[in-house]
């Protein structure tokens, strides 16, 4: 048999076996939906690189901090916690102060979880000398709002097993989710496209991890008996005693700080308390900021209710800085020796 | 489990797979099976409660059925009416008459708390509790018969598509579908999986994504300006469409790749000029129920009274739509406001056609979209008081925010979020308008060429994947 009577004969074949398939409409549908599920798969591994591509690539802002956190910080003082920390730590205050490099690992609305995920791959390069964690107002508690948060870190699961443990706890099902590429991406192509084009530069000031909030706020004091004070999570509980643990195993002095918040002193979170008796157990230093007055009497430091401006941060990281500072010659020890019974 | 749980991707296919495989008899009754395993994995007491309404669901029209004279049917179907809402009036209400008894206890300065009883309301109760209501007044109105297979009506009621959510279904329509050989469609299956497709959009790329949106606004509407609460609130009646339809969508595809059609429940809303034309797009199952159960014999009773009487018989019946939406006051003042838009447009309508004619007004495109932006004015105002807020304090703070706060720009989480917004909405607009002014065009999914309506689908499907929100929590940013 030549080769085209090959071809012909195959063509012939095909034809004949497409048409069968086609008088089946059963098989039919199986044949197109074979079709459907190639181009989806196709479609997802070819899109799914694409965003690993450029957000790997990113230079600046949201994205870049977050990957600059997990896989690239050397800096012996690392500062954790949420937007109360991108915003009221200035890493650069607390470099000239203690003269070692800082730098601001914190990320906007993102708690205990991501947090502890964060720290989990920053430990697995190097151990960090100090690490502040600013402890936010709904750190602990079971705030909807802010949920989990380990969504962000989804891109490093594939290539970083210590964070993957971290979400494998809150997502039993996640391993099967990503098997679509695209899936790590989701809701990212925008903030990837503004880090690309560096459009996110002349939005947002970025210093070391620290975005300084420039406006001040106008309102007056609230009451803090208006204010909703969550119960408490035992997830993220358990979460915040695990960083606490990690930190003392590893031999770095840990610093916990509760952020300031511009309400009444009428107000006790709950987090916050629950905070303090966790480091109070595990000897480790909890300062509350979150009633200072020395603040608490300043509007002008504030830029909204829960976050201070550029002129209450510089005051803040002095001010943690000097209480470091007073434990100076405890830093050298492992944190454990930081023990304030 | 839900239709956007995760294990719902497994389950469904499952279903389907199996409900093929087997003979025609047998497949009924594995959609009741599979239908109770759906329901059961929410909380499995739920499921007893389903049992109960539906032995009192099959029981009671055979008796009606049976009755020898309309005097002992008329006394079946009452009972039968009362045993049927009871579990909805305890379930949904008991928390609201307790507190209300409470509190007037207390102004005749007497103390007696009722005791607390912790529970969830079973999910779908309120549907399936009108399924049952409408199959027992049918059978007594001898528009339909009573079904003699336990099964049948155990599966009407439980259906997985429609019993957490609707549409609310008649007997009528379902139990004969039931009852086929419920073959292998090929137009029917592939058409459902597109409503399937299109509803997780909507869910997922816009209900979701307003939802996040308007949880930061609606939540600490304190923190927020005038400006973004009116944004939030114009936003509201798309994230609940979004979500609702979005949801009846998903029912709808599910129950048609199964070879059963489950009636419309949205017909592109926004494109409504009226109150009234809105009431005919939006959530059809239920108005339809109401029209039919009680505005119709209401109507009929007061129609001595001319336009008093069907102004009494819309404002009554809005106010039970209401009351079916949530046991609260606001709820309440949702319903009578339908009930008003509703009736002002009755009195005023046969002036309204006069101007209309008279300045040629029905063929003007900005007239009409005046009109369409007006209704949905209206009825965005009218959710403040629909679930958009908690309750009546919530209310009366979005509504002093709307008028009197105009200092400061419109809340915005990140420009991506407002990206994502636009991205959204835009699409489920274009899609509409296609499908309004468009509907006969083979566009996309639509398309003769196979290709072209694969990667068509493939997009949608990377859309979701891209720009979803899954878990509301997993990309909120709480800016205080």
């Amino acid at each position: 048999m030549n080769r085209s009577s090959f071809i012909f004969n195959f063509k012939l074949v095909l034809k004949q076996y497409l048409e069968k398939i086609k008088r089946n409409r059963f098989y039919y549908f199986l044949a197109k939906a074979v079709l459907l599920v190639s181009i989806v798969v196709l479609m997802d591994a070819a899109l799914g690189d694409v965003m690993h591509y450029y957000y790997f690539k990113q230079k600046s802002g949201w994205i870049y901090e977050t990957n600059y956190a997990v896989e690239k910080s050397t800096e012996p003082l690392l500062i954790f916690g949420s937007s109360t920390a991108t915003h009221d730590c200035e890493p650069k205050i607390f470099e000239s102060q203690l003269n070692i490099p800082a730098y601001n690992v914190g990320k906007d609305g993102h708690l205990i979880y991501y947090e502890y995920a964060v720290l989990k791959a920053v430990l697995k390069r190097y151990h960090p000398k100090i690490i502040i964690l600013v402890f936010d107002d709904d750190e602990l508690s079971q705030n909807q709002v802010f949920s989990s948060f380990v969504a962000t870190l989804l891109p490093y699961y594939e290539t970083h097993p210590e964070i993957r443990v971290v979400m494998d706890s809150k997502d039993e099902n996640l391993k099967y989710k990503l098997l679509s590429k695209t899936y790590p991406y989701n809701s990212l192509i925008f903030t990837i496209l503004m880090g690309t084009t560096e459009a996110n530069k002349k939005r947002q000031v970025i210093v070391d991890g620290y975005v300084p909030l420039f406006k001040k706020w106008k309102e007056k004091i609230r009451d803090g008996k208006l204010h909703t004070n969550h119960p408490l999570d035992s997830g993220k509980i358990a979460t915040y005693k695990l960083f606490v643990q990690e930190c003392i195993n590893s031999g770095i002095n840990l610093f916990v700080i509760a952020a300031p918040i511009f309400m009444s002193p009428n107000y006790s979170s709950n987090s916050v308390i629950a905070g303090q008796i966790i480091a109070k157990e595990y000897g480790v230093k909890f300062l509350d900021f979150s009633k200072d007055t020395s603040i608490l009497n300043h509007q002008e430091f504030f830029a909204d209710m829960a976050h201070l401006n550029n002129v209450g941060a510089s005051f803040l990281s002095l001010k943690v800085a000097d209480s470091i500072k007073s434990y100076s010659s405890l830093l050298t020890e492992p944190s454990s020796v930081l023990i304030t019974r | 489990m839900t239709f956007t749980s995760f294990n719902f991707l497994f389950f469904f296919p499952a279903v389907i797979i199996i409900f093929y495989a087997l003979p025609y008899g047998w497949r009924w009754k594995f959609i009741l099976f599979a239908s109770y395993f759906f329901y059961i994995s929410l909380k499995p007491v739920y499921a007893a409660i389903l049992i109960g309404i539906t032995i009192i669901t099959y029981l009671f029209p055979i008796l009606i059925e049976k009755a020898v004279s309309q005097k002992r049917k008329k006394k079946i179907l009452i009972y039968n009416v009362i045993l049927i809402l009871l579990p909805l009036v305890f379930f949904k209400y008991f928390d609201v008459i307790n507190t209300s008894l409470v509190n007037l206890l207390k102004g005749l300065n007497l103390h007696f708390p009722f005791p607390e009883i912790p529970f969830f309301m079973p999910l779908g109760i309120s549907y399936y509790t009108f399924m049952s209501l409408s199959y027992s007044i049918d059978v007594y109105n001898e528009e339909i018969g009573a079904e003699k297979k336990f099964g049948i009506v155990a599966l009407f009621l439980a259906f997985f598509p429609t019993v957490l959510s609707g549409p609310i279904e008649r007997a009528g329509n379902m139990f004969p579908q039931f009852k086929s050989t419920l073959e292998f469609n090929y137009d029917k299956f592939v058409y459902g999986l597109q409503l399937m497709l299109w509803g997780y959009f909507m869910k997922f790329v816009i209900a979701n994504r307003i939802g996040v949106y308007n949880k930061n606004i609606f939540d600490n509407t304190i923190r927020h300006n005038g400006h973004s609460v009116t944004v939030a609130v114009l936003l509201y009646p798309i994230q609940v469409y979004a979500d609702l339809a979005g949801y009846s969508f998903i029912a709808i595809g599910a129950a048609r790749v199964m070879g059963i059609d489950v009636m419309q429940n949205f017909k592109r809303p926004f494109f409504a000029t009226s109150m009234s034309a809105f009431w005919r797009r939006w959530h059809i199952s239920l108005i339809k129920w109401l029209t039919d159960y009680i505005y119709m014999p209401l109507s009929y009773s007061f129609r001595k009274y001319k336009m008093a009487g069907i102004v009494t018989a819309l404002m009554i019946t809005f106010i039970i739509s209401g009351i079916w939406h949530g046991a609260a006051l606001t709820f309440v003042i949702w319903g009578t406001l339908q009930g008003i838009f509703l009736s002002v447009e009755a009195i005023t309508n046969k002036n309204k056609k006069a101007f209309v004619k008279t300045y040629n007004l029905g063929d003007r495109r900005w007239y009409l979209v005046l009109s369409c932006l007006f209704t949905y004015i209206l009825f965005a105002f009218s959710e403040i008081f629909g679930g958009a807020v908690a309750n009546i304090h919530s209310v009366l703070l979005v509504i002093k925010k709307i008028f009197l706060d105009f200092q400061g720009p419109v809340y915005s989480e990140s420009p991506s979020t407002t990206l994502f917004l636009i991205f959204g909405i835009s699409l489920l607009f274009l899609a509409e308008i296609k499908e309004e002014f468009f509907s006969g065009s083979h566009l996309l999914v639509n398309s003769k060429n196979v290709l072209v309506r694969h990667i068509s689908y493939s997009v949608i499907i990377m859309i979701i994947l891209l720009a979803g929100v899954f878990d509301e929590s997993q990309f909120i940013y709480f800016q205080f």
